[in-house]
């Protein structure tokens, strides 16, 4: 299900409830019966966290996403519960913000997670049993990916010649926005491969398909000996870092937000500006396929799938198909992705005309040397039956280094850039 | 000392002669290829919507690159010369990638003459990896429910076959999702049949799944 729409001064209004809400009853449970117990601490304060309590009654705790400055009811949310052990508690979230298969749990401080299981939760609310001893247990709408899973993910390949890591630039906050390079320094690649991801921050599950592209493509199997030899990546991972790394929705930032910045002149975000300076310039006029990666919404029909926006473009779209058919053909992860489930152009929200374009996808696909641009979308959860997580997400991306490996080889675009 | 080697040689190779063995490696098989025109592969029944592409030899990345058949809505079938002999063993290997939901019997594979029925992969609500389906995709024991099943993860099968005795046993052995071992066995199943020979076997597999055939032997033990 899509979230509805919903005023800005609506939004306004009802964040400053929630603040005051959550400010008078603290992020402590206060009442007696729970002093009786234990004290039970329920926070945000941790990278990505985002939470807003509104009312702890005996062992019920009620909840929602700090919508922060997003115009657009959204979803995200992310907290930490500490001094539960052995007990029982109920989360009441409300049903628009608990994905399919229920919410994501980690008991190892966000380290690993799993789904608690569509089956735990009725209406948006849940009850969970914390193990005797935990001394922290985290819950999130989705499996949170920080720039701190990230650097693990880089860690990993540290000594690899083929990785490269630099700051794409800083945010308005200081930090380093991280950009990823994957590339054979001996030798000028025939194509260029540029991947983004999190221009909406909440986006998690998409870090994990860029994980595992990325390490499709430093792979030694045949399908990254392929990819090195013949294309040159570019990684910008987390095009709102800010946003990532303080938990905002991201999404429908006001007045516009990252994915909505590429027509705007001078674009809002530093993080935008300066990929629209990089990537023409890396590109040296070498064919590019340009591929952003984002999560729809929680629910429903296509939201439960993989799948691609159809570009405008005719050409486009055929290449689109192309790369769709040997990805649907050749993958092996646990997620099944169908070409059916792409979303054709002037179908679903699939309908953006503006030009200049203000989306990532939309703006690389102006540029006169991209063979293919284009949004890939990764359900939150269920992918037409298929689970997604950390794991089954890594696979997919596997499984798109080795569509992107087939797709290049076969493009009669083949002729080196003059 | 040779002699008796020669002798252990000789009687190990006549009591279990390799009538249909393949791993799928190359040659003949090559890797990302259609399986259909390789050593006797081809479909079972040819459709205008047949496509190579639905069945492929492919080096699996979930099983260290090793080699073997990928099936996305594949019909295919492989003859062989008839077995010899009153016994009659088969061992394969069988992997699946399933979604949560899916309709019934989408991966079946029979062995003309096998009196064991179709091994078969059931995606419906109470369905999973399974045998004794009667050869129109009905019926059969589901050996280890769907939501046990693991994913990407080979199953083997074996089935001993006793054409004197008319019995057979048959395993399916693996991992299941939770990483506990699993075994499924039927010992001397009695059966009646007057074939006394495997002689082909056939593959029918929806789209709804992707299914891995790893390994296939086929094996006579003519009596001594």
């Amino acid at each position: 299900m899509k979230p509805s729409h919903a005023t800005f001064e609506s939004v306004l209004l009802r964040f400053s409830l929630f603040s005051v809400m959550a400010c008078l009853l603290g992020l402590t449970a206060s009442s007696a019966h729970a002093q009786e117990k234990a004290a039970i601490h329920i926070d945000a304060d941790f990278p990505g966290g985002n939470i807003l309590v509104n009312k702890i009654e005996n062992d019920t705790i009620t909840l929602g996403p700090d919508q922060r400055d997003s115009v657009l009811t959204w979803f995200y949310w992310y907290y930490r519960v500490r001094g539960a052990s052995g007990r029982t508690l109920t989360f009441v979230l409300g049903k628009d913000n608990v994905g399919v298969r229920g919410p994501a749990v980690s008991v190892d401080t966000g380290k690993t997670w799993k789904w608690l299981g569509a089956e735990a939760v009725t209406e948006g609310t849940f009850a969970f049993t914390f193990p005797s001893g935990a001394e922290e247990v985290r819950f999130s709408v989705g499996m949170p990916y920080l720039r701190a899973d990230l650097n693990q993910c880089l860690a990993r390949h540290k000594s690899d010649p083929f990785l490269q890591v630099e700051s794409l630039t800083k945010t308005r906050k200081g930090r380093d926005v991280p950009l990823v390079r994957v590339r054979d320094r001996s030798k000028k690649a025939r194509y260029a491969v540029a991947i983004t991801s999190r221009h909406h921050c909440c986006e998690m599950m998409a870090s994990y398909v860029v994980e595992g592209l990325l390490e499709g493509a430093l792979a030694n199997d045949p399908a990254g000996l392929w990819l090195r030899a013949n294309a040159d990546f570019l990684f910008a991972p987390m095009m709102d870092t800010d946003g990532v790394e303080d938990g905002d929705q991201g999404k429908g930032r006001a007045p516009f937000d990252h994915n909505r910045d590429y027509a705007a002149v001078p674009p809002r975000y530093a993080e935008v500006g300066a990929l629209k300076d990089l990537l023409p310039a890396w590109t040296e006029g070498r064919p590019l396929v340009f591929l952003d990666l984002h999560d729809p919404a929680l629910r429903t029909d296509i939201h439960e799938t993989v799948h691609f926006l159809e570009p405008e473009e005719r050409d486009m779209a055929a290449r689109m198909d192309k790369l769709c058919a040997f990805l649907e053909r050749d993958q092996q992860g646990p997620i099944l992705y169908r070409k059916a489930h792409n979303l054709r152009f002037g179908s679903g929200y699939n309908t953006h005309i503006a030009r200049p374009s203000p989306l990532s996808a939309g703006w690389a696909r102006s540029l006169p040397n991209t063979l293919l641009g284009c949004t890939m979308e990764i359900a939150y959860a269920n992918a037409a039956g298929c689970e997604v997580n950390a794991h089954s997400g890594r696979e997919l991306g596997r499984d798109l280094a080795v569509a992107l490996m087939n797709f290049l080889r076969d493009s009669p675009e083949t002729e080196p850039a003059k | 000392m040779k002699p008796l080697l020669f002798a252990a040689v000789f009687v190990t190779l006549a009591s279990a002669r390799a009538d249909y063995t393949t791993h799928f490696t190359s040659p003949p098989y090559v890797v990302d290829q259609t399986i259909l025109g390789t050593d006797g592969w081809n479909d079972r029944v040819l459709t205008p919507t047949s496509n190579p592409d639905t069945m492929r030899v492919v080096a699996v990345r979930w099983n260290a690159y090793k080699q073997a058949l990928m099936m996305k809505g594949a019909n295919l079938k492989r003859p062989f010369e008839p077995t010899r002999g009153d016994k009659v063993k088969i061992i394969f290997d069988l992997a699946f990638t399933f979604p949560d939901k899916g309709l019934p019997k989408q991966f079946r594979i029979g062995f003309t003459g096998a009196p064991c029925g179709e091994f078969f992969m059931d995606a419906g609500p109470d369905g999973g990896l399974g045998f004794q389906a009667d050869g129109s995709g009905r019926g059969g024991v589901v050996a280890l429910k769907k939501a046990e099943l693991k994913i990407n993860a080979f199953y083997t099968c074996v089935v001993a076959i006793d054409y004197a005795k008319f019995t057979y046993d048959l395993s399916i052995s693996g991992e299941k999702k939770d990483g506990t071992p699993f075994e499924h066995k039927a010992v001397g199943v009695p059966f009646e049949s007057k074939v006394k020979s495997v002689s082909s076997l056939y593959i029918i597999a929806g789209n709804q799944l992707t299914a891995y055939l790893g390994s296939l032997q086929v094996l006579s033990e003519p009596p001594l």
